[in-house]
């Protein structure tokens, strides 16, 4: 088996790709040249939008997807080129946790067999031992052992992710793909997931990989986030200097636009330009370059690299500079032409406008 | 080249294997007969030299290896070989009995359909109310008769007891002269040759076994509309609809749109389904069609003719999938998008 | 503008009756943007389709009146509740390729939508009413976007076409179910930006739907929170954010305030 090196590195992708045949034959990169890096107990934070690949990028890092260029290393190892029983071991070290918690789980399953689904998959133990973990996974999410004999269709969304996330942590795997978790679930139970969540890394020294498009979760519990936009990676680094101190326009939209619940509180909003109908194809350039407001000719030419522009903070834009200094808002080409709304007030301590004539 | 070429490409080979499929199916179906058929045409005090002999006439003495050959050769001829029992083509048989059942099946597709298409809309648009309880409960009923009991039935009510449809002569009054064969479908061959009054005789006949065939088959279009229907009447797209103010029958009118592909896969389905539908209703009603001709066929073990009949049904009904499939590429702008590459 | 009267909404089903929507009575005056807000199961969908007048799969019995503009939608015979919807009131769903018809050119469903209205002369004309309504949420290449279909637009796409049907015949007032749900961060905040300036722009009444309180803290001026069929509180959002009153707006917004810190 692979030697009990105390490696902390859990994961690595070494500029991975994943192509895919497109509608008229063309290729079409789903993940295309990403690096990155887990460490041991840490939390990773994946962001970004529909078509970024994040999901893609998550199941390449499970062993889910054959990589089309670069590999992916567990603990030091290329999982490329393994044997299916080494798979299956390893497949044990890395569990998953998906965003629709009742289309994960099998309907027709009762909850204690669900979580003991890996444990018999990869026939970590007998089943005697089996009954004792799964009661012990459901211990640790907060499932009382009433629920164990009952089906997925009879426990609450919340409920329901619990027992995903048992299942996840019931083999006591070392990292943990945590596909949009908290998407579905109501606000109210969102917290308390994320906070079982936490709570988990801390006790079993779980390492996340945190796939999301929700800035505020990224605050609260990744150390590092990254940011793919249409493949590629545009922006990695701690995740409070990412936020606060974007190096990428993407970024800096992204994070604009969470919509803080907090009424009077004037956000300087970074928007992008209306998008093209459809899907542009992807052109030799950065991927934003069409909706950009700080666009410039260079950036429709080649794509930019990652460039170190803070210890352990890079980012893919050639004017990453013009994003530090505080800017005004919307520069340049603004959300849109015609008439859009301009962007709120900035002045310190404004006040949301009431819209007019707001009478009963 | 467009989508429509790339789509038309790329089922070629695939028809193609199919077609050939079908023809080596049609060939092998006599391998499959237990009986000899030289000993039939011989008939039951023949000796054994003279089976001998008939066997080799028609050539079963050979190889089935060889007789496969041969088989291709004649196809590449265009010829479907003769009859056992009486020297004509096949080919030629094929050719004259072919449109009448055609008629009868395309008849029926036209009304059974609509008849189908129109109880499963109004099932689904009054879903639990008392016109969808009506429409189920005649589905129910029609889909419970088997068609020759349909058939017997229908003669028995309209041409016995009310004596206002002729019985079961075939296509036309036994003394009426058929138009000049220019199509060999009696409908449209009187209308060309202008003759109305046979044209109305052939109409009168035919009613009843449309009719028939329209009512077994209206079932399956009812339950599809219905069902497709439902869905689209569920659908955010009729809510929305409705919130922009459109009447109801423009409300109708998209989800029928909605419902547009799975009636057509059906319609391709049932046409070839009818082939061995009409075999039924072409008996009772003497119909002297394809399919009666076929069952004779096969009660006479006359193997050229069926296996004529198996291939020529075999491309027909491949070719309405392929144009089914060619006009749902069409008419659904997503399918078409992705047509041809993934 | 729009009053509603102690509504009642219930669902008949074989299984018995089940109230959704109990004594539901608010007001909205012109020109406001008001956020209706509820966890699944509150409510609230079956509240809004029931003040919209769109009948739902569901056998459901209404009760209660909805007065817009002075006449209550619910006891209008269905001519002309059909007239009101789109010149009157327009509703936008949550996910757009759901409203939009998938086999039909996006300039023939507007074209529908004017003929309906008779205000319409011709399909020029309606083509030439359909660009300024594109135009009008943001759209640039309108002629493009109406002579293909609804699956050529992205999401954010496809969300401004309904938004521009719904508001062709320029409705004074607009229900939103939940309608930057299914889209992207990025992509929300612009169509936020296109029902604020619907407001903003044509004086528009707004009433959206939303389990996102992001969405009413930014862009609402009230809010009413649902639970369990009922309104527990209404006001407006500066105060609830920081003054609520009920113990359920309080745990929901509380909630809130502890994920954005």
């Amino acid at each position: 088996m692979s030697q009990e090196s105390h490696v902390s590195e859990i994961i690595q992708a070494r500029a991975v790709s994943k192509r895919f045949k497109g509608r008229t034959g063309e290729a079409v990169y789903a993940v295309n040249g990403v690096s990155c890096t887990i460490k041991r107990g840490e939390t990773v934070g994946l962001i970004g939008e529909s078509g970024s690949g994040k999901s893609t990028l998550g199941r390449m890092m499970l062993g889910l997807l054959q990589c089309d260029e670069g590999e992916i290393l567990f603990e030091g190892t290329s999982l490329a080129g393994r044997s299916r029983e080494e798979m299956r071991a390893l497949r044990a070290q890395m569990q998953v946790v998906f965003q629709e918690p009742y289309q994960s789980l099998n309907p027709r399953m009762k909850v204690k067999s669900i979580i003991a689904e890996p444990l018999v998959a990869h026939r970590l133990c007998d089943a005697p031992e089996r009954a004792k973990r799964v009661a012990e996974a459901m211990e640790q999410v907060g499932l009382s052992s009433a629920l164990a004999r009952r089906y997925p269709a009879e426990l609450s969304g919340g409920q329901q992710q619990r027992v995903g996330i048992a299942r996840a942590v019931v083999a006591r795997p070392q990292f943990v793909v945590l596909d949009e978790p908290t998407a579905s679930l109501d606000r109210t139970i969102r917290r308390q997931i994320t906070d079982l969540l936490v709570r988990l890394q801390q006790d079993l020294g779980l390492a996340y990989l945190l796939i999301t498009h929700d800035i505020a979760s990224v605050r609260r519990m990744a150390d590092r986030s990254l940011v793919m936009l249409r493949g590629s990676l545009v922006e990695s680094g701690p995740t409070d200097r990412v936020l606060t101190r974007s190096g990428h326009p993407y970024t800096k939209a992204l994070v604009s636009a969470e919509l803080v619940p907090r009424p009077g509180l004037t956000q300087e909003r970074y928007r992008l330009k209306p998008r093209p109908i459809g899907t542009p194809p992807l052109t030799p350039g950065c991927p934003l370059e069409p909706v950009c407001s700080l666009a410039i000719a260079e950036c429709s030419a080649r794509m930019p690299e990652m460039r170190e522009i803070a210890d352990g903070h890079r980012a893919a834009c050639i004017r990453w500079r013009d994003l530090q200094t505080p800017t005004p808002p919307d520069p340049g080409g603004r959300s849109s032409s015609g008439p859009m709304r301009p962007p709120l007030a900035i002045a310190a301590g404004a006040r949301l406008t009431p819209p007019s004539g707001a009478t009963r | 080249m467009n989508d429509i070429g790339r789509f038309c490409l790329r089922r070629i080979p695939l028809m193609l294997a199919s077609l050939w499929g079908v023809i080596t199916v049609a060939f092998l179906l006599v391998a499959a007969v237990p009986s000899n058929p030289a000993r039939a045409v011989a008939g039951t005090f023949a000796t054994k030299a003279e089976i001998a002999q008939i066997s080799k006439n028609l050539g079963l003495n050979h190889s089935l290896w060889t007789r496969y050959i041969d088989y291709w050769k004649d196809l590449v001829h265009g010829s479907l070989g003769q009859s056992i029992y009486a020297p004509t083509s096949v080919m030629s048989q094929i050719g004259q009995l072919l449109p009448s059942t055609l008629e009868l099946i395309i008849l029926s597709l036209i009304f059974g359909g609509s008849l189908g298409i129109g109880l499963g809309a109004v099932s689904a648009y009054y879903h639990r109310r008392w016109p969808d309880r009506i429409s189920s409960s005649v589905v129910g009923v029609m889909q419970a008769i088997p068609d020759f009991v349909l058939g017997v039935l229908v003669i028995y009510l309209f041409a016995y007891l009310l004596g206002i449809l002729p019985g079961p002569e075939g296509q036309l009054s036994i003394v009426a002269t058929p138009p000049p064969s220019v199509t060999h479908m009696i409908l449209v061959d009187s209308l060309l040759a202008g003759q109305f009054g046979t044209f109305w005789d052939a109409a009168q006949h035919a009613i009843l076994p449309v009719l028939t065939l329209s009512i077994v088959i209206s079932t399956v279009f009812a339950r599809i509309t219905r069902a497709a229907m439902r869905d689209a009447m569920d659908s955010e797209q009729t809510s929305f609809a409705r919130a922009c103010g459109l009447p109801e029958r423009q409300v109708v009118c998209y989800a029928l749109l909605s419902s547009r592909t799975p009636i057509m896969t059906y319609t391709a389905i049932i046409f070839g389904a009818l082939f061995g539908g009409t075999a039924i209703v072409e008996t009772i009603f003497n119909w002297n069609g394809l399919s009666q001709w076929a069952v004779q066929a096969m009660l006479k073990n006359d193997y050229p003719e069926i296996q004529g009949f198996v291939l020529v049904i075999g491309v027909i009904t491949l070719s309405v999938y392929f144009l089914l499939d060619l006009a749902t590429g069409i008419l659904d702008p997503r399918v078409r998008t992705i047509g041809a590459g993934t | 503008m729009l009053e509603v009267n102690e509504l009642c909404v219930t669902y008949v089903s074989r299984g018995g009756t089940n109230q959704v929507v109990r004594d539901l009575s608010f007001s909205l005056g012109a020109g406001e943007m008001v956020g209706l807000v509820g966890e699944s199961g509150s409510g609230k969908s079956a509240a809004i389709h029931a003040i919209a007048a769109l009948p739902r799969p569901v056998k459901s019995v209404i009760t209660g009146a909805v007065h817009l503009n002075g006449r209550d939608l619910l006891s209008l015979p269905p001519k002309q509740v059909r007239q009101i919807h789109g010149t009157e009131l327009g509703f936008v769903g949550q996910n757009p390729f759901g409203c939009l018809q998938p086999t039909l050119a996006l300039h023939k469903q507007f074209h529908n939508i004017l003929k309906a209205h008779r205000r319409t002369s011709s399909k020029a004309d309606s083509r030439r009413q359909a660009q300024a309504a594109l135009e009008g949420v943001g759209i640039l290449e309108p002629d493009r976007v109406l002579r293909g279909y609804a699956h050529h637009l992205s999401g954010g796409m496809a969300q401004r076409v309904v938004i521009a049907m719904a508001t062709a015949l320029r409705p004074r007032m607009l229900i939103a179910d939940e309608p930057t749900t299914a889209l992207d961060p990025t992509v929300q905040l612009q169509i936020l930006d296109v029902l604020s300036d619907l407001r903003d722009r044509e004086g528009t009444t707004l009433l959206i739907v939303t389990h996102d309180l992001g969405v009413v803290a930014a862009y609402c001026s009230r809010v009413l929170v649902m639970k369990s069929g009922l309104v527990v509180e209404q006001g407006d959002v500066q105060t609830l954010f920081e003054t609520p009153a009920h113990p359920y707006t309080r745990e929901l917004f509380a909630q809130e305030e502890l994920s954005a810190a």
